[in-house]
């Protein structure tokens, strides 16, 4: 894909996050990137330079001939590339969506190995209910396996 | 190209309209989760596992808290489990419930295993279980993308002010930056914690089972 198509893909699936209600996954993608991405750079740090007896007015940093001092590693933060940007955004729709309904499944199958579980259910404790109960009774829809084989799709056509 | 995308934006207001596929549902969905291996560490160890109700018997319907609440709430029939370990004095585990750290302030426990005597004190008494009673505490943060270094920094905290030894951080990402804190600091951590990620599923299981193994040998 060229970086024009990445980021037009980036766009586009971000409209549909957020015109089908899931932005949130949008929001949490970009504030990922916005954190940005550390890496160690190997650096020196500048010596120390001779003091002098009357030292001249401070005129800001002043970047002459650097002295290179010891040597060390340094943290410093990258951009993220547009197709990692786009890899993040289909990683989080599959988080949302497909790994959650994975995750609703196993934990309806492990807890029917404890006791006779017909459901789950998620309840506010306290007032106000700030929002609706989550009733949990295993998630096979099918759209969901589609969904997941496109965004591998999608994904191979990035790296690729 | 866009086949796929428009593909995909074609299955999404479908899928959306079945259930709640936003933030809180999928750390309720993770938290429950987390609960069940719990369990299933627990019962590698042998003991008997039961549900109950905060009002009575197990009907069938497992309830948890959306958010962490007081241990004693009775405003829903909250289900918690009680472990039977041959010899030993019951444990229960709980979903989202405050405990008390070394300064006497609340702190959110996502899965917390403790005493069952403890936590019948706090029902009968309306009180809330002091760190030092918990077998297990762990945090639980599901996230579509990496979770930022400030919540590694908020488990520091927690994890000082209620036992570094009980309490583990627990997401669904890789979180390479968490790690490192956590290396540097001692804490224990479960990243990528999915069902089929079964190194990281297994790790974590057994970060709960050595924390049960203790409890047997105390």
């Amino acid at each position: 894909m060229t970086p024009d198509e990445i980021r037009a893909s980036y766009a586009e699936l971000a409209d549909a996050l957020t015109s089908s209600g899931l932005g949130w996954i949008v929001e949490q993608v970009e504030q990922n990137v916005h954190a940005g991405r550390a890496v160690e750079k190997p650096t020196r740090i500048f010596k120390e330079e001779e003091r002098e007896e009357e030292p001249a007015p401070f005129l800001g940093e002043q970047h002459g001939a650097r002295r290179a001092g010891k040597p060390t590693a340094m943290i410093t933060l990258e951009p993220w590339s547009d197709s990692d940007q786009l890899l993040f955004l289909i990683d989080g729709v599959r988080q949302a969506i497909i790994h959650a309904a994975d995750i609703e499944n196993e934990q309806l199958r492990l807890l029917r190995t404890v006791a006779g579980v017909e459901s789950v259910s998620f309840e506010p404790d306290g007032e106000p209910a700030d929002r609706e109960p989550l009733r949990l009774t295993g998630n096979h829809d099918e759209r969901i396996q589609t969904l997941g084989r496109l965004l591998g799709d999608l994904e191979r056509e990035v790296r690729s | 190209m866009s086949a796929l995308l428009t593909q995909i934006r074609q299955l999404l207001p479908p899928i959306v309209s079945q259930t709640s596929w936003d933030q809180a549902a999928d750390e309720d969905r993770f938290e429950g989760y987390i609960f069940a291996l719990v369990l299933q560490a627990a019962r590698k160890e042998g003991p008997i596992v039961r549900f109950e109700n905060r009002n009575g018997p197990f009907t069938g319907i497992a309830t948890f808290r959306t958010a962490p609440g007081h241990l004693w709430s009775d405003i829903h029939p909250y289900t918690h489990a009680v472990t039977e370990f041959a010899n030993k004095p019951l444990l229960e585990a709980h979903v989202g419930v405050y405990v008390s750290g070394r300064s006497r302030l609340y702190h959110e426990a996502d899965v917390a295993v403790l005493s069952r005597a403890v936590a019948r004190t706090c029902r009968a008494d309306r009180t809330d279980p002091p760190h030092s009673e918990a077998v297990l505490l762990l945090e639980c943060k599901y996230y579509a993308a990496g979770p930022g270094v400030g919540l590694g920094r908020e488990f520091l905290g927690l994890s000082a002010e209620c036992g570094k030894d009980q309490c583990v951080f627990v997401t669904n990402q890789r979180a390479p930056r968490s790690q490192k804190l956590f290396e540097e600091h001692d804490r224990e951590w479960g990243h990528q914690i999915l069902p089929g990620q079964n190194n990281d599923v297994d790790r974590l299981v057994g970060f709960a089972q050595r924390a049960f193994t203790r409890y047997r040998a105390r």
